[in-house]
């Protein structure tokens, strides 16, 4: 187990320092001068100040693998560069708006979850009707754009029935209307998986077994079969938290909430290419080290997995 | 007489209207809907003119939020310009932007999936380390990245979308062409002497990307919902120009004045891709076998 672990961290590694390689060569090789690209591109236009001080700190005056090595030193020790529109090193901007985007994903998740269970739970293997209404409703949640669906919450919410602040940061009611709208989707993903799973557990014998032995309908599916749905939901949840990190982006700016997701989409707007290759950097390190994590809990959930291996 | 009974027979090579009945009961209704709405957005985008005869960019500073009538079958929008003509005339750049990226990933992905099945096992995979850097970054965030770089324009749009989804579709074909490679019927072509690249053309490339095929309609989902994203967070086409996305970021701010302008465009881009994924997984089911 300890092998495997550090098996794949080691991978995980090699594609980090593969992106941060893929990053630095197409800075390096796109037209022009990469100062200025690094600058936000042709219409910058900074002060002779400025773009000494960026070649400087990229030693863009020394070779090309001097230049690399320096980057990746850096990027080792921490060091992102500086973000030119707030004047502020890259890693303590990301910093200060880590936390709000991850409790905002956090409550998104649970949410999102426990609507699936309850909904996949009560409803898997039952009338016909119910079934088709469901599949509506998940080409429904999984089609509807999550921005749309912050509009019309906010619509709904905050400008008709004053329930919810429009936008804030601070205080749980402003969290609700957020956190709904990145979990839907979450749920309507979930939901799919899990009833696909639970409709084909349901049919296995160790179920009939079960029901035979007297078990209730309920006692059935939560004792026993939902047990068996969870592990390949597993899976799923790895990709859903980077998902939701970056449907921020698109919900923080509905909102107006503090964020990185806002973060990244102002600077991207601002073209302030250290800061957005930054929590783009971070962004990929977490969801790495998240599919490891998931990866292990398989094996825990699941031990026939290690043994296939 | 006889005529009578002849015509009260039917006619042979017309299907009876209880065979054609059941054949329209096979068809969900809302598929119909989904379809009749993407034919109506297809005419938008080959001749909105058509459909909206009033000029896009027009403004008419006397009608202002203008609720909808009959002269403004959607009222007018902050500049007094017609909301009807606006959201018609933007279906155009949604839907051509977001087809030609699935176009893209399809292609790139299909090509490089082929070469690292096909290639040598070093060289395969380089190529597979490679799909799994691009996979490892998040495809908003990669689109982000690269707008950053180049800044949001068309171009940079294409490539960005296009380059998001490439590394599943790698992974699908490339599976697909190392399984393909031991099935029973390239080993007879083998034998039978075909070339290596007509095996290649005419069977391989063929059953590897049915896979692909398939998701395609959802993948243009995704793609058009990315590009009214990106437009809405400012990032896309530049107004005046029409475009969903930025109509509906721009008539946020003035919601007490029309909220009907807001559910309009919201209605536009959720229509648009809802009937999309609600064909694409039609499409899904009916290949599993079940419908």
């Amino acid at each position: 187990m300890t092998r495997r672990l550090l098996g794949r961290l080691g991978a995980g590694l090699v594609v980090l320092w593969g992106t941060a390689t893929l990053v630095f060569f197409v800075i390096n090789l796109t037209p022009g001068d990469p100062a200025i690209t690094i600058l936000g591109g042709p219409d910058a236009l900074p002060t002779p100040a400025v773009l000494r001080q960026v070649r400087a700190e990229y030693g863009f005056d020394q070779p090309l693998w001097g230049q690399y090595l320096h980057y990746l030193g850096r990027l080792l020790h921490g060091d992102f560069g500086v973000s030119y529109r707030l004047h502020q090193p890259v890693l303590k901007l990301i910093a200060g708006q880590f936390g709000a985007t991850a409790t905002l994903a956090l409550w998104a998740m649970v949410l999102g979850s426990g609507l699936a269970l309850l909904v996949a739970l009560t409803t898997a293997k039952r009338a016909r009707w119910l079934t088709e209404l469901l599949t509506w409703a998940e080409v429904v949640l999984s089609s509807v754009p999550s921005f749309i669906t912050g509009l019309l919450l906010l619509l709904a919410f905050s400008f008709s029935l004053h329930l919810f602040p429009s936008s804030s940061t601070h205080g749980w009611t402003s969290i609700i209307l957020p956190t709904v709208t990145l979990a839907l989707p979450v749920a309507g993903v979930l939901i799919q998986v899990l009833r696909r799973e639970l409709e084909e557990i349901l049919e296995q014998p160790f179920i009939i077994t079960a029901r035979t032995r007297g078990l209730s309908e309920t006692g059935v599916r939560l004792g026993h079969a939902l047990r068996h749905a969870l592990i390949p939901t597993l899976t799923i949840l790895g990709v859903m938290f980077t998902t939701l990190l970056s449907t921020a982006v698109v919900v923080e700016t509905v909102f107006n909430r503090q964020g990185l997701g806002r973060m990244m989409s102002d600077a991207t707007t601002n073209r302030d290419v250290p800061l957005v290759l930054g929590i783009a950097l971070l962004v990929t390190s977490i969801n790495i080290l998240a599919n490891i994590v998931i990866d292990f809990i398989y094996v825990v959930v699941d031990p026939r997995t290690e043994r296939h291996e | 007489m006889s005529d009578l009974l002849s015509l009260s027979r039917p006619l042979p090579g017309l299907p009876k209207i209880g065979q054609l009945r059941s054949h329209l009961r096979g068809i969900n209704p809302g598929l119909l809907v989904a379809g009749a709405y993407l034919t109506f957005l297809a005419v938008a985008t080959i001749a909105p003119g058509l459909l909206a005869s009033a000029d896009p960019l027009a403004t008419d500073a006397h009608h202002l939020f203008s609720p909808p009538s009959a002269n403004h079958w959607f009222g007018t929008d902050e500049n007094g310009r017609d909301v009807w003509s606006r959201v018609i005339h933007a279906a155009r750049p949604s839907l051509l932007l977001g087809g030609a990226a699935a176009l893209a990933t399809a292609a790139t992905g299909a090509l490089l999936g082929l070469a690292a099945g096909l290639s040598p096992r070093l060289l395969g995979n380089v190529l597979m380390r490679l799909t799994d850097m691009l996979q490892s970054f998040p495809e908003i965030l990669l689109v982000l990245v690269i707008i950053s770089f180049w800044g949001a324009n068309n171009a940079t749009l294409l490539v960005a979308l296009g380059l998001a989804g490439v590394p599943r579709v790698v992974r699908q074909v490339r599976a697909q062409v190392v399984t393909l490679q031991r099935a029973l019927f390239i080993e007879a072509a083998i034998t039978l002497g075909l070339p290596r690249w007509l095996i290649i053309l005419r069977h391989v490339l063929p059953n590897a990307i049915k896979p692909v095929l398939v998701l395609f309609p959802l993948d243009i989902g995704w793609k058009i919902t990315a590009v009214a994203t990106l437009s809405f967070l400012g990032l896309g086409a530049s107004p005046p120009a029409p475009d969903w996305g930025a109509m509906l970021a721009i008539d946020r701010d003035y919601v007490l004045n029309g909220w009907w302008l807001t559910a309009i465009a919201a209605g536009a881009i959720t229509g648009t891709v809802l009937s999309v994924n609600a064909l694409g997984r039609a499409l899904i089911r009916r290949n599993e076998g079940h419908r």
